[in-house]
């Protein structure tokens, strides 16, 4: 499947919505709602919510981050915001600040 | 960099290059320094300092600049190229062109202006804005398009927003589509309701001229039978009626009766 990237020199503004994978190595500032999964590089920076069934974060994220499967902040990631899914990974290195709610 | 790169590769499973993908929309602004493929919907605007592909099934509604721009799908909006534009068959633009190279394959719509000049001139272009509306073509999708010389940024958003006001987003491409070629089939409906109108007023010619004339040429009538009769019926006697009557019920069917019974024969 042709997943959807985001180059490391892209920003995008705005609003990005769909039906397909996105990998983040840029910079998106704004709502991102997709029904697919959706990873943050290690390079990449998200300013804004995000909604999607998994959500992987290798890099930056500001903001809230839901997730109707499982959410993973991965080692070195930086996230700043709440992080709402049934199944959390918060990995050994991870840098996270807000709040968790897993259900319930 | 490297990788990192090829840790998160899993996902993307080819090249980092940027891509939009079909199921993929974006409202807003992408700015970036590396090429940039859409093969979904991006409406807002793109400045890229790389090239810029809307592949076959991409759109973008959006006020574009980048170093090169190739289309093979959809693009609505002013586009500049520092260097070269190239709509491929296919391609379908509605906006401005302005590139030192601009390139239009046989096969390729495209409607709006082209300059090749340099890229920073500017104004040059916007005394003939009438001379697009003109045309009438694509209403559907570009009916809001000349706003006159409101150009740029603002102007591009807001036509952009303007042209797919209610945007669901599954069928949001699909009717685009649509309409950019809508005009198509829009003509022979006109075509034929004036040809009705036409037959229908020389069929009142001839009613007028039965009334007067004899009334053997009633059944010759082909149409509109009814009101034949009915004003006969008004005008003339009951007997003239008749023989209408019976010479009109006869006509139509003596000839298909006789060939099937030949046939049969």
């Amino acid at each position: 499947m042709a997943s959807t990237v985001i180059g490391s020199t892209i920003v995008i503004e705005g609003e990005i919505s769909g039906e397909d994978s996105l990998v983040i190595h840029g910079t998106v500032r704004g709502q991102i709602d997709l029904r697919e999964r959706i990873e943050v590089a290690t390079d990449g920076v998200v300013e804004g919510t995000i909604v999607a069934p998994v959500v992987t974060v290798y890099g930056t994220v500001a903001g809230d981050i839901t997730a109707d499967e499982r959410a993973e902040l991965r080692a070195e990631c930086q996230v700043v915001g709440d992080v709402r899914a049934p199944r959390i990974l918060i990995a050994d290195g991870a840098a996270f600040k807000g709040r968790v709610d897993m259900g319930g | 960099m490297a990788t990192s790169r090829q840790q998160t590769n899993k996902l993307s499973g080819d090249s980092n290059a940027t891509l939009i993908g079909e199921e993929i929309q974006v409202v807003g602004r992408i700015e970036g320094r590396e090429e940039l493929k859409v093969q979904g919907y991006v409406e807002g605007s793109i400045h890229l300092t790389e090239t810029l592909i809307v592949d076959k099934g991409g759109v973008v509604v959006a006020e574009v600049r980048a170093l090169d721009v190739v289309v093979y799908g959809i693009v609505v909006g002013d586009v500049v190229a520092d260097r070269r534009i190239v709509l491929h068959p296919g391609a379908r633009v509605v906006g401005d062109l302005k590139a030192p190279r601009v390139t239009i394959a046989g096969g390729a719509a495209f409607r709006g202006q082209v300059s090749m000049g340099s890229t920073t001139d500017d104004g040059q272009h916007e005394d003939s804005s009438g001379h697009r509306s003109g045309s009438g073509r694509w209403r559907g999708s570009s009916s809001s398009s000349r706003g006159g010389g409101s150009r740029g940024i603002g102007g591009g958003r807001a036509r952009a927003s303007r042209g797919v006001a209610p945007k669901p987003v599954g069928l949001s491409r699909a009717s685009r589509v649509h309409e950019v070629e809508e005009p198509g089939p829009r003509q022979p409906p006109l075509r034929k309701r004036i040809g009705r109108e036409v037959g229908r007023e020389i069929g009142r010619e001839r009613e007028v001229v039965e009334r007067e004339a004899a009334p053997e040429q009633v059944p010759l009538e082909p149409f509109e039978s009814d009101e034949v009769e009915g004003d006969l019926i008004d005008v003339d006697d009951g007997m003239i009626t008749d023989g209408g009557k019976k010479k009109r019920a006869a006509r139509p069917r003596v000839p298909a009766r006789g060939k099937h019974s030949v046939d049969h024969a």
